[in-house]
């Protein structure tokens, strides 16, 4: 099915907003203003909006450190993770977790840990979950090139593909894990080739390009809605930053990077609605100005919150 | 029983057969299970043929395929699809076919189940059940004790009973809870040990130690299949008039140290005797707990007495060396009475 | 230490009440002697201590209502002259000890400075001539006060046979007189041709219960039907408030269960979001829970909507009453093979009457016709196959 003018604008809305989000950040970063590390996933937008976006209330997610902007088409609050980022207790984990670890149960998002890819076998147990009640949703796990290489995305595909699991298992390939290469990390050209392995269906697609994603993940979201199992996504991009902030990103030519950011998937997106009837420039500032006055209350929100109480360091490790 | 036992039983009508240590864990799957549509079983080998040690039997016909999942061989996969489960609000219970297999499913324990609830406050209820102990000639990869690596994680519970009564009630509150619990069945006792138990359900809440046998010379502290040698070593020196009082740990985390250190208190002398091997182990935990809580009142050294540090050997000379025996608990007992 | 626990009075106790208590905390008690006074649903009775010596504490109050097992009062069998523990914290002076060229033991040293004791002066029998904690206390010529053995008081299981207090039936009785009084009840009755839904049962009865281990019944197909019309026709899924009607957006389906005192009416919450598997397990749960008294209390509440099933046990027709404060209730009968005529020639089928009993104040019987004809035309489809989960296990 076509996606609607509303639609085609939310994943428009979405992505501006993670991307002004992660501008925003790094700034904060490099001024010393937030404590922890970050993980930006500048150029994958297209990749992340266009999967999430394909989902229902009731669906989950397990995103990694990289994948704050996943978050946002269920609903999560960019004042909730900017608090999270500065240590607050207003953010999710109430300044326990990793700036980049959050999530929401209530909102379908599962707060993960920085070992990849361990909530793709968790994932998996959500949908054996559904399953089990007989409930229609489905599970959605992310993670990057780098984590198909450990053991647990394999278990957890093979697990899946056993038992019959309405999950998606979304892999974000952006070249790189960390700073090795992907022809230093596997034999193959495309992991979607790996879902052969485990009798489910694989499908490689242009992670750049957000209608191509969010096609892709409706048709694996309704494969696993209507009982016919798990499936594979491998959306091909490239990660535009570092591993982390700190990371000087010199192992990538520069060549390659001015390559992709012609390549860049809001520009694209941007040409494409451009050639719209309905779309111009005052659609455009409205949501422009739109995003720019969330991130602004989200770090006025984030630095007036409270700082978590040392006595209660010790509370809570247990229900 | 024990004294407690026999009170928590007042009023409950015995079943006429005796049951193993083994059946009492059968009876809580099945009472959990009948009770809670909620709560399902995952493993490898659990459904068709019931389990490696034939826990499971019997489950897979009652409650049907979905319920009793006979799950690939990925400890890590279905522990993390438990998690998932767990999080999704169903009440999972795995079996991790031999204790030493569950380090093919560490992070998703210590990294994943442990760490949920401090960041988001929200509940876990998983269950690890998980067949540990040596003396069965069953060689290092199918003997090990490894309760001290889940004990020193927090956010995780550990429990180790002795016996049939508290296998059944310890693992019922174990599905209840909303945290995740490693639950280590000793397998040396599935068949070792009978007893008649309560025809009811009942439970035997985690956290709290017992004194298993009264005493006034030294207090004995152990758990699990070395306890059963403790109480052994305890009675045979009543015959030497050496009164000494045992301790039943029971759950390791989280520690009753107000029943420990209470009855190390009254009789000033302390002997720990563990399955977990020497160093860095539970032994060396409820050894510290002791002389910082009960300084003044210790009339001798605390003894430990642990395996060797070594992994554990398979030929029974060999097997036997390495596991503290009877007449070892009894020396150093003896040995600290003197004191 | 030893523990006095609420006793289990008879088989189906599970609560008492404290209602006096005799000792007091400190006060010296003899094994046997009467300690408390509890209430309980079945006997009012004096409890005797389990064991002699001090009350050291007393856990619950004069009027306190707890269940049974629950820890009343600590009695310390030791009975010592109490001694001060000092916190675990608080790290003791350093002292010189005197030089008896033995070693001295914490509690030796504390016991000498506490009594005013020259260890030099007390001959020591432990390893080496040490002077041990017995030593100490001996030297005092205190009497070494042994415990008392803990006795162990174990009460024979009840004998009581379980009378039934027949309160379920009387809160039947007020609830269906007062719903007949509120509602102006009117019972529409469909006849439906289960055959479509009978060979799909048929078709997948043997592996749902080897996947599930329990049958597949009609009722899942029932009420998924069920579910489907209702949100279609929210108005028989809803509540009357006076002049408003409140229509819910979400279907909390009750199933009326018979148990041994009468009937309850368990609910599916969010039933809406329950394809036929889920249903089913959902109903075979709740059933299950029902017979063996372990629901919850919230499990019976919130009903937007109640199934009967009086054809379970052989009923053709029955005209059942509203469970207030819904608007309506539907009765499957039982599924008998009549014959019936199809393209003009006559064939044994699988047909089954639904009973609609709906409130009159609220809905009127076109629209009621609709509804329940609605449910007809959806198991008539027999159109379920695709929700017939494939077994998670395999």
């Amino acid at each position: 099915m076509e996606p609607t003018k509303e639609q085609l604008m939310d994943m428009y809305y979405y992505m501006l907003l993670g991307r002004a989000f992660e501008e925003r950040l790094e700034a904060l970063y490099r001024q010393g203003r937030i404590p922890g590390a970050i993980y930006l996933g500048r150029g994958q937008e297209a990749s992340y909006i266009g999967s999430a976006y394909a989902l229902k209330t009731g669906d989950v997610i397990a995103p990694t450190h990289r994948d704050m902007m996943a978050m946002l088409p269920r609903g999560m609050d960019v004042k909730s993770i900017m608090a999270q980022h500065y240590g607050k207790v207003t953010g999710p984990t109430r300044g326990r977790g990793e700036a980049d670890y959050l999530g929401d149960l209530s909102k379908g998002i599962f707060t993960t840990v920085s070992m990849l890819p361990d909530f793709y076998p968790v994932a998996a147990g959500a949908a054996l979950a559904f399953k089990y009640r007989g409930e229609d949703r489905v599970a959605l796990a992310y993670c990057g090139d780098g984590a198909t290489s450990r053991g647990d995305w394999h278990e957890a595909l093979n697990l899946a593909a056993v038992m019959n699991l309405p999950v998606v298992f979304f892999v974000i390939n952006n070249k790189y894990a960390y700073s090795t290469p992907n022809e230093n990390e596997m034999k193959i050209a495309d992991i979607a080739d790996r879902a052969a392995g485990y009798g489910i269906p694989g499908r490689t697609v242009d992670g750049n390009d957000v209608l191509a994603v969010h096609e892709a993940t409706l048709a694996a979201v309704d494969n696993a809605r209507t009982e016919r199992g798990p499936s594979l996504i491998e959306a091909k991009t490239m990660r535009m930053r570092g591993h982390a902030g700190h990371d000087p990103y010199d192992y990538v030519p520069k060549a390659s990077l001015e390559e992709w950011e012609k390549k860049d998937p809001i520009k694209r997106y941007e040409e494409y609605l451009t050639g719209l009837d309905w779309f111009n420039d005052d659609e455009r500032e409205v949501l422009a100005t739109r995003v720019g006055n969330e991130i602004k209350d989200a770090v006025d929100f984030a630095e007036a919150s409270p700082l978590p109480d040392p006595s209660e360091v010790t509370t809570g490790v247990y229900h | 029983m024990s004294i407690t036992e026999q009170k928590a039983a007042a009023g409950m009508e015995l079943q006429s057969q005796e049951s193993t240590y083994l059946d009492a864990i059968n009876q809580a799957l099945r009472e959990a299970m009948e009770e809670d549509s909620r709560v399902f079983i995952i493993g490898e080998d659990v459904g068709v043929y019931g389990g490696a040690f034939k826990v499971t039997k019997g489950l897979f016909d009652k409650f049907g395929a979905k319920r009793v999942i006979d799950s690939p061989l990925c400890e890590s996969g279905f522990i993390g699809a438990a998690v998932g489960a767990a999080l999704m609000g169903l009440r999972p219970v795995v079996e991790v076919q031999y204790a030493d297999f569950i380090s093919c499913g560490w992070d998703q324990i210590v990294n994943v189940a442990a760490k949920i609830h401090y960041r988001t406050g929200d509940p876990v209820p998983l269950v690890i059940r998980a067949p540990s102990g040596a003396g069965l000639r069953a060689g290092p990869f199918h003997s090990q004790s490894p309760e001290g690596w889940f004990a020193h994680t927090p956010g995780l519970k550990v429990v180790a009973p002795a016996t049939p009564f508290d296998a059944r009630g310890m693992l019922k509150s174990a599905i209840l809870e909303e945290n995740p619990v490693i639950f280590f069945e000793h397998k040396y006792l599935y068949r070792r040990l009978k007893e008649r138990l309560p025809k009811e359900a009942y439970e035997v809440p985690l956290g709290k130690a017992l004194v298993r046998r009264e005493g006034n010379d030294v207090t004995v502290i152990s758990y699990g299949a070395m306890l059963h040698k403790a109480i052994e070593a305890a009675e045979g020196l009543a015959e030497k008039s050496i009164s000494v009082e045992v301790v039943d740990v029971r759950t390791l985390t989280p520690l009753d140290r107000e029943t420990l250190v209470g009855s190390v208190k009254k009789t000033g002398k302390a002997v720990v005797v563990c399955e977990d091997n020497f160093s860095y182990g539970v032994a060396a935990e409820l050894t510290a707990t002791i002389s910082e809580a009960a300084f003044e009142y210790l009339d001798g050294p605390i003894v430990r007495i642990a395996p060797p540090d070594t992994p554990i050997p398979f030929s029974p000379p060999l097997e036997d060396a390495y596991l503290p025996q009877v007449v070892d608990i009894t020396a150093a007992i003896e040995k600290l009475a003197r004191y | 230490m030893s523990i006095l626990v609420m006793p289990r009075l008879g088989e189906t106790v599970t609560e008492g009440t404290v209602i006096r208590w005799l000792k007091r905390e400190g006060e010296p008690i003899e094994k046997d002697e009467m300690i408390v006074e509890i209430s309980t649903d079945k006997v009012d009775t004096e409890i005797p201590a389990p064991d002699s010596g001090i009350v050291n504490k007393i856990m619950v109050p004069e009027g306190g209502k707890v269940a049974v097992g629950t820890e009343l009062a600590l009695i310390d069998g030791q009975a010592v002259a109490a001694v001060a523990a000092p916190s675990a914290s608080a790290v003791p002076e350093p002292e010189h000890p005197p030089d008896t060229g033995k070693f001295i033991s914490p509690i030796v040293r504390r016991l000498a400075k506490e009594k005013n004791v020259d260890i030099t002066q007390i001959s020591g029998t432990g390893e080496g001539g040490r002077v041990t904690k017995k030593d100490v206390l001996g030297y005092q010529a205190e009497p070494a006060v042994q415990p008392a053995p803990v006795a162990a008081e174990q009460k024979p299981a009840g004998r009581e046979e379980i009378v039934p207090l027949g309160h379920i039936r009387q809160a039947i009785a007020e609830h269906m007189m007062r719903s007949l009084r509120t509602s102006a009840h009117v019972t529409v009755i469909v006849e439906v041709d289960m055959e479509k839904v009978v060979n799909l049962r048929r078709a997948h009865k043997e592996e749902f219960e080897r996947q599930n281990g329990y049958h597949l019944t009609y009722l899942p197909f029932v009420c998924r039907a069920l579910v489907e019309a209702l949100e279609e026709w929210p108005a028989f899924n809803a509540v009357l408030d006076g002049d408003n009607l409140i229509l819910k957006h979400y279907v909390n389906l009750g199933i009326a269960v018979t148990i041994p005192d009468g009937l309850i009416v368990p609910v599916i919450k969010g039933a809406e979001g329950l394809n036929i598997s889920g249903l089913a397990a959902a109903i075979h749960d709740l059933a299950e829970r029902s017979r063996s008294e372990k629901l919850r209390p919230d499990e019976v509440h919130e009903g937007t909507f109640t199934i009967t099933n009086p054809g379970s046990f052989g009923s053709i027709i029955q005209t059942p009453i509203i469970n207030q404060p819904q608007v309506a209730i539907l009765s499957l009968e039982a599924i008998v093979e009549r014959p019936v005529v199809v393209d003009s020639a006559i064939a044994v089928r699988h047909m089954v009457n639904l009973g609609l009993s709906y409130d009159h104040r609220v809905n009127d019987g076109a629209g009621a016709t609709q509804f329940l004809t609605g449910i007809k035309r959806r198991l008539e489809s027999g159109d379920f196959g695709d929700e017939l989960l494939s077994p998670v296990g395999g």
